[in-house]
């Protein structure tokens, strides 16, 4: 559900006060621009995607339904247009064989993830930049800003089953990133 | 996946707070963000700019309102048409030029045409309704090509 304040100031800009957008872009800027840096990689282009990201927020603020939450909305603005961005930047993830994936025991993936050790930390942190954008997105939306997997459905535009499926793979995908930088790293 | 879950991947959440740290959001970032957003207000406002999602839905009161004033359009021939029979304001009726003021032997008849003059009553505003959607979506199409299209397809 949308927040009151957000609810009043959205109603002022689209009465036409420009300037409330203001208040909006203030509670928000830090996250979408988090979000957006994490997606693209490069902190000069996060800053002209998130700016993209407002201007579209600002254009269709007329469509914002208030059974979603506003920043929710704006996640889903953003992750849009970072997958574009991606997408002319002609950005590749290496696909993951599947087998591979389904081979990683939940243990191994637990250990994986739970031990934070400095080195496992480091290695995560480069992992974390392996994963797709779809994947990326997930996890930082779960794991960081702890939003609910309905939530995260929403900003992916899909269902809240595909989500629990794609964070409960995303773990074994991890584990298997630091098994392949560990390796990288011995070479 | 379970609150558990994300409880226990320790290792994970401190790797996703250490890279939040290093993200630093560019100087003076804010006022660039709301001078595009104020370029783009001169531009065009967003409460004049109807979603495809109102645009679908006029499309859809349109419809049933056209469906509405057809079946009227259908019916009320057909009602003062059949078997002969003409009606006076609900006081008598002609049948087959006999004139028939019993009330008991005529109420379905009179029910029948009351329910004719709500339909078309409530059929009214409804011819509003399909002028001011259409002059919407024309409105809405900001592409020329489009708006003749559209425009062509009204007329239809």
């Amino acid at each position: 559900m949308v927040r009151k304040d957000d609810a009043r100031i959205i109603q002022r800009v689209l009465e036409g006060e420009t300037e409330a957008f203001a208040d909006l872009l203030g509670r928000f800027e830090a996250k979408v621009y988090s979000l957006v840096a994490r997606l693209v990689g490069i902190e000069a282009e996060a800053e002209e995607v998130t700016q993209d990201v407002f201007v579209q927020a600002y254009t269709h603020l007329a469509d914002f339904r208030a059974e979603a939450d506003f920043s929710s909305w704006l996640y889903r603005i953003a992750y849009n247009t970072a997958l574009m961005h991606l997408r002319r930047r002609r950005a590749v993830t290496l696909p993951m064989d599947e087998r591979l994936i389904d081979s990683v025991t939940d243990e191994m993936a637990d250990s994986a993830l739970a031990e934070a050790t400095e080195e496992r930390i480091a290695l995560l942190e480069k992992a974390l930049k392996r994963l797709s954008p779809e994947d990326r997105t997930a996890v930082t939306l779960f794991y960081f800003e702890k939003r609910s997997t309905r939530e995260i459905a929403f900003v992916l535009g899909t269902t809240v089953s595909n989500v629990t499926t794609r964070l409960y793979r995303v773990r074994k995908r991890l584990y298997l990133l630091i098994k392949q930088l560990e390796h990288e790293q011995k070479r | 996946m379970s609150k558990n879950d994300r409880l226990n991947d320790t290792a994970l959440r401190m790797a996703l707070q250490r890279e939040q740290s290093r993200i630093k959001m560019p100087e003076g970032m804010s006022g660039r963000l709301m001078a595009a957003v104020r370029e783009q207000a001169q531009a065009t406002r967003p409460s004049t700019a109807k979603s495809k999602h109102q645009l679908i839905a006029r499309w859809w009161q349109m419809v049933a309102a056209v469906a509405v004033i057809a079946v009227v359009i259908m019916l009320v021939p057909r009602l003062t048409k059949r078997q002969g029979m003409e009606l006076y304001e609900g006081s008598f009726v002609k049948v087959e030029g006999q004139r028939q003021d019993d009330l008991q032997a005529i109420r379905a008849d009179i029910r029948e045409a009351l329910a004719m003059a709500d339909i078309a009553e409530a059929a009214v505003p409804k011819a509003d309704v399909v002028q001011e959607a259409e002059r919407e979506i024309l409105q809405a199409a900001d592409d020329a090509e489009l708006h003749d299209l559209l425009e062509k397809m009204l007329n239809e």
